[in-house]
């Protein structure tokens, strides 16, 4: 017994305290690659490795490293400078010292410059020997289609063309994902593009050179906590100057093709180092399973939050008059705005921003009207008889409206609810847009890939569970609305 | 006027619905412990009379007077626990059963053992069996003597009924007259009855009390009506209504 309790005593330790570390990623494929490249490296190095996929966008996981909650992640040069140090244009040097007072570390370049491009079909540009930005100039007749973005932002479209001097004649805004595919098939001549988009490698295309230096240099490092262990530092180095624009391109396609993240880390070791890596990645069922999880919670606390103030608001609105109006006027003006512009005006606001919160507020506001609709209605439809008998009973207000009221209302309240929460499971896919998760995640990851697969592993799953939110509440109005009201 | 007798007294009482008079000023004397029937074509004021003594209505003049106390908007939700209200289709709630509409108040004021529902069943000829089941799973007439045994539940001084056999097919109706009648006997209540049927009013009401446009034209039994009629009106609504050679 004894020598066993020593064999324990020694090996208890190296277990509790074998090192671990916490990888963090953006929510594009990218991030997730290279997240997993990372988190290779350091486990080979010994550390234990969590992968925290796809957090959200810039904010969220620079804040996450600030906090401590990762330890490292990929970011990239330009994002560095303008986005978190507001320095624009200063080099990986400056960045590297200015980091190093909060903390952080930066990592040499992984080797690619992953920036704004401009793309052509590889035959067409042949064809008629284009190889740079400026040699578009001779070409006014070539049709591009950039995306929403690109042509609308300062930097964007309009600046590069005037920038080149370049005029073309057609020009118009088409999705990025879609955009490929009509590049693909002659519709489109050109469009811009990341330079290490999964698309340019999966279709052959030709990334115009930048002859001018127009756009600004996005090189990707590694930030690391300055507490992390100098060995996994070291692990993180050796990535350093391995990966170009045309292999990030090809790692992306890998994942886009497989939907395996871990599959195209695997191919770059593969590529790297000749040595065959396991690749291992959550099972399909565990994702699913994660994404209706989050999808039940959004649902469910927006949905009883609006229950829980819009059946007292519906039974203020059903007594006719100014108050009513200005219940059912404001609900019903909150319905009508678009809900990816009510999203969009949440964020801003310093108590919302991209959180939960913010997916919960939009979901709980578009749930309203529906419950207070109905309650007002519900209430307001009860025969005049029947207000009467109870009025001359002799009842209590509070009694009528618990007693009599509201149980004869119930049947319709029940049945704005219902609306209100078919509608919202639907809605909830918008929550991934800023990062909530949900069922939404593979829709918008997919619309963004033009990954129609993976559009649907959200699209049916929500539809499915709309369709088993509407059976549990017809079952719930069985169980709930007294006998003599149930229609026979 | 004598307070002491008349249960319900209205003074001068007047209800105009806008440009619509319902009711010209208006005195009405109830007797304690008696029938009293409201006849009258529809239109004629007798509901409205009704309203206004469950406080339905409001009065745009004069006073209304019941049991002693004057009917005001503070008054209104005592007074209205001393009376039992029929109307034409109950006014029972569809979401309880009818044990649970007849102990609604009952309940709500803690006095659940003043009330004997096995009795009221009996007294109002309701079958027992059926005291568990929702109002849309009963007759019409199940449903009116469920609306009854509300109305008496509490012991109210006085009972107000609406038309309460006017949505009933004639042989039902002729049942539950009879058996109106005989509950009446029993419990002694002051009862105002409104119903248009002459022959309904004779056969249950001590006093029939005839309105026309707003006003009363005659009280007091058929005999007096069919022998001094106060205007050729009270001869012509008795001929129209030729159930009363029935009876």
């Amino acid at each position: 017994m004894r020598p066993f309790l020593l064999l324990l005593m020694l090996v208890l330790p190296c277990l509790c305290f074998a090192e671990s570390a916490v990888v963090g990623s953006k929510k594009f494929t990218e991030s997730y690659v290279l997240g997993e490249i990372a988190k290779k490296v350091l486990e080979d190095a010994g550390f234990s490795v969590e992968h925290k996929q796809g957090m959200g966008n810039t904010s969220i996981v620079w804040s996450a490293i600030s906090g401590g909650s990762i330890d490292t992640y990929v970011e990239y040069t330009g994002t560095l400078a303008e986005e978190i140090l507001k320095k624009p244009g200063i080099s990986l040097d400056q960045i590297r010292s200015e980091l190093a007072g909060q903390g952080i570390g930066v990592s040499g370049e992984l080797g690619f410059n992953n920036t704004y491009a401009l793309a052509m079909k590889r035959e067409r540009a042949a064809a008629l020997g284009i190889t740079k930005i400026s040699d578009l100039k001779n070409h006014p007749e070539l049709k591009a289609g950039p995306t929403h973005e690109f042509l609308d932002r300062a930097d964007g479209w309009k600046k590069v063309m005037a920038e080149y001097g370049i005029q073309l004649a057609d020009v118009r805004a088409i999705d990025h994902g879609l955009g490929y595919t009509a590049l693909n098939s002659g519709e489109i001549d050109i469009k811009d593009c990341y330079s290490t988009d999964a698309q340019i490698a999966k279709f052959g295309l030709t990334v115009l050179e930048d002859d001018r230096q127009f756009f600004p240099t996005y090189k990707a490092v590694f930030v690391y906590r300055q507490t992390l262990d100098p060995k996994a530092v070291a692990a993180l180095e050796t990535v350093v100057g391995t990966i170009d624009e045309s292999f990030m391109s090809r790692l992306n396609a890998k994942a886009d093709e497989t939907k395996n993240y871990s599959e195209a880390a695997a191919m770059y070791f593969t590529e790297v180092s000749g040595r065959k890596v396991k690749v291992q990645e959550e099972p399909f069922v565990e994702k699913l399973a994660g994404w209706v999880g989050k999808h039940l919670y959004l649902v469910g606390v927006s949905l009883l939050l609006a229950v829980l103030v819009g059946v007292p608001l519906g039974i203020a609105a059903a007594r006719p008059g100014r108050l009513s109006s200005f219940i059912l006027g404001g609900t019903g003006v909150i319905q009508t705005i678009p809900s990816l512009a009510l999203i969009a005006l949440l964020v801003p606001i310093p108590f919302f921003g991209i959180t939960d919160s913010t997916a919960i507020t939009a979901l709980f506001l578009y749930s309203l009207l529906p419950i207070v609709r109905n309650t007002a209605i519900g209430l307001s439809t009860i025969p005049l008889p029947l207000r009467e008998s109870a009025e001359v009973l002799g009842l209590e207000s509070g009694a009528m409206l618990g007693k009599i009221y509201l149980p004869l209302a119930l049947p319709t309240i029940l049945a704005g609810i219902k609306t209100s929460a078919v509608i919202c499971v639907g809605t909830a896919t918008l929550a991934a847009l800023i990062g909530a998760g949900g069922l939404g995640e593979p829709i918008i990851s997919g619309l963004s890939r033009n990954d129609n697969i993976a559009v649907l592993q959200g699209a049916i799953p929500a539809a499915l569970l709309a369709i088993v939110v509407q059976l549990l509440f017809d079952a719930l109005e069985r169980a709930v609305v007294p006998a003599g009201l149930r229609r026979k | 006027m004598n307070y002491a007798l008349a249960m319900i007294v209205l003074s001068g009482v007047s209800k105009r619905y806008e440009s619509t008079v319902a009711l010209h000023p208006l005195d009405l004397e109830v007797p304690a412990g008696k029938v009293t029937a409201l006849i009258g074509p529809s239109g004629c004021g007798k509901s409205t009379v009704l309203r206004l003594l469950v406080g339905l209505v409001e009065p745009d003049s004069g006073e209304i007077w019941i049991h002693g106390e004057r009917l005001v908007t503070e008054s209104k939700r005592n007074l209205r626990r001393t009376l039992g209200y029929v109307i034409q289709d109950g006014g029972l709630f569809p979401h309880l059963t009818s044990r649970k509409n007849v102990m609604l108040m009952a309940e709500q004021l803690g006095r659940e053992k003043e009330v004997d529902i096995d009795a009221l069943a009996s007294l109002t000829q309701f079958p027992l069996e059926a005291l568990d089941r929702f109002p849309l799973e009963l007759s019409g007439g199940q449903r009116q003597r469920v609306a009854l045994m509300r109305a008496l539940a509490l012991q109210p001084t006085t009972l107000l009924l609406d038309e309460p056999l006017g949505a009933l097919d004639p042989l039902i109706r002729a049942d539950l007259q009879r058996d109106l009648k005989e509950i009446f006997a029993r419990v002694k209540q002051t009862v105002v009855l409104v119903t248009h049927d002459m022959g309904e009013a004779a056969y249950l009401g001590d006093r029939i009390v005839l309105m026309r446009e707003g006003q009363i034209v005659q009280q007091g039994t058929l005999k007096e009506f069919q022998e001094q009629p106060a205007e050729p009106f009270v001869t012509e609504f008795l001929r129209a209504q030729r159930t009363v050679v029935a009876i």
